[in-house]
């Protein structure tokens, strides 16, 4: 196991962020945070490489508690892309290969001459598409066994986005790396997890992984006959429901996602008369 | 330790490359202001100073990249403030050396060293003890800053006032100041390492 959470907790000033989160994840697997502004995906990527400390419950990363070790298998892409001021690409280049034990030079390089980067130039003067794709590529030249990304293609045009989501599914698939992303672009990660967790109000709704997701959940019409197990949410003409009987038809992923984000009561901030 | 030392040169470079300026005008403010001995002001500017050093990571939101990278919050703690000390006490030190050579002079010169090493190190502290408490990197620091001082100048006896003896502006007595101070650099290091930033 790469990444394990028990029962986190966080909260801000007694105001709780993370109520209870758990999750694992195994090497090579892509891993998506899923949820809509304020979930509490940022907090748990923060928590996850110890900038902010849980008020209870449990991370192993490695299957150790994070320690600076630890960190130099893991990297990381904040989600505000603040930059060091004054700093250049060079200077990141030099700090990255210093800290990473197993950065690779060329690996950098390659990504510099395709995306013609000035590395003399200073990184906070970079646009911010620009900067997503130089901390994309700092984080796959570092080498390291574990990304941790926060939203890695905010910013970023769609051919640029494809290709960006392609070298992050090749990096997790042809040197078995883990990748975690926290994201709220549904199709995109669609296109590159092999599991997920929908987090809505700092708790875990639902965690699978892809294909089985998909396999245990139905869209059936509305007036059918609901099947044995849970129905999770309502569509306009469908239901969306859990089982493993064989009914219905198979939900979307954006189908699944949607349904548990809307299965907590829905925000009414005013009664309508009737 | 090797691997500590790589991390302190890389946190060094992130300070000079990003505080080149302030490092500069602080360095020239401390070859001037401590040899000439102006006691408030000198302690003003070092309190400045370290209000420009962690205190201003923490504030701006630059510490999240740095802890983003293989660092503990006690490596960037101590990087810190080693770092603010060293920059603090040489040209502290090269102010003392250029204007007094006297061989009289020089234990008179270390205690002076020895005397800001102290204060930087309890507010040093006491910026990190605000911060992770939820306060801010200047405002309360400062109002404490003002507090010793007046605090440390009360009374005509140490019987009277025993804070005199510890106090860091004051320091009546340097070894139960430098213990105070250290004291003050522990807390915070346990506050810092358990608390986190807060926000």
């Amino acid at each position: 196991m790469i990444v394990e959470v028990k029962d986190l907790v966080k909260s801000f000033n007694s105001k709780p962020i993370l109520n209870k989160i758990n999750f694992n994840v195994n090497e090579g697997e892509i891993f998506s945070l899923i949820g809509p502004n304020g979930a509490g995906k940022t907090t748990t990527l923060r928590c996850l490489y110890g900038e902010l400390k849980p008020n209870n419950g449990e991370i192993k990363l490695f299957s150790e508690k994070i320690t600076p070790e630890i960190k130099t298998k893991v990297s990381v892409m904040t989600e505000d892309r603040l930059t060091f001021s004054n700093f250049k690409g060079s200077d990141y280049l030099k700090i990255w290969s210093m800290l990473y034990p197993n950065f690779n030079e060329e690996t950098f390089s390659n990504f510099v001459l395709h995306y013609n980067f000035d590395i003399n130039q200073k990184v906070e003067r970079y646009s911010m598409g620009m900067k997503t794709l130089f901390y994309l590529a700092l984080t796959i030249s570092s080498n390291a066994d574990l990304l941790l990304l926060d939203e890695p293609t905010q910013n970023l045009d769609p051919v640029i986005r494809s290709e960006a989501l392609k070298i992050l599914r090749n990096y997790a698939n042809e040197t078995n790396k883990t990748i975690i992303i926290s994201s709220h672009e549904i199709y995109e990660l669609e296109e590159i997890s092999s599991s997920f967790a929908i987090i809505k109000e700092g708790k875990i709704l639902y965690t699978d992984d892809m294909d089985s997701a998909k396999e245990k959940h139905r869209m059936i019409r509305k007036g059918e006959p609901i099947p044995t197990g849970e129905v999770v949410s309502n569509f306009e003409e469908e239901v969306l429901v859990k089982t493993e009987e064989e009914i219905g038809r198979f939900a979307t992923f954006n189908e699944i996602v949607l349904g548990y984000l809307r299965s907590i009561q829905a925000f009414t901030p005013f009664e309508v008369k009737k | 330790m090797v691997n500590f030392l790589n991390k302190l040169e890389v946190y060094f470079q992130k300070e000079f490359t990003e505080k080149s300026g302030r490092i500069f005008i602080f360095s020239l403010i401390f070859l001037f202001f401590i040899t000439f001995d102006v006691p408030f002001l000198t302690l003003f500017f070092i309190f400045l100073f370290l209000t420009n050093m962690i205190g201003h990571d923490l504030r701006n939101g630059k510490f999240s990249l740095i802890i983003s990278l293989p660092y503990s919050y006690r490596e960037v703690f101590f990087s810190s403030y080693v770092l603010s000390l060293l920059l603090i006490v040489i040209p502290s030190s090269i102010g003392l050396a250029f204007f007094n050579f006297g061989s009289l002079y020089l234990s008179i010169a270390l205690l002076k060293i020895l005397s800001v090493i102290i204060f930087a190190t309890a507010y040093f502290a006491i910026i990190i003890i605000s911060v992770t408490l939820g306060g801010d990197t200047f405002g309360i620091p400062f109002l404490i800053l003002i507090a010793d001082w007046i605090l440390g100048k009360i009374g005509s006896s140490y019987a009277v006032n025993p804070y005199k003896y510890i106090s860091p502006s004051n320091q009546g007595n340097v070894w139960a100041s430098l213990i105070f101070s250290v004291f003050l650099l522990l807390l915070s290091l346990y506050l810092f390492e358990k608390r986190g930033v807060q926000k």
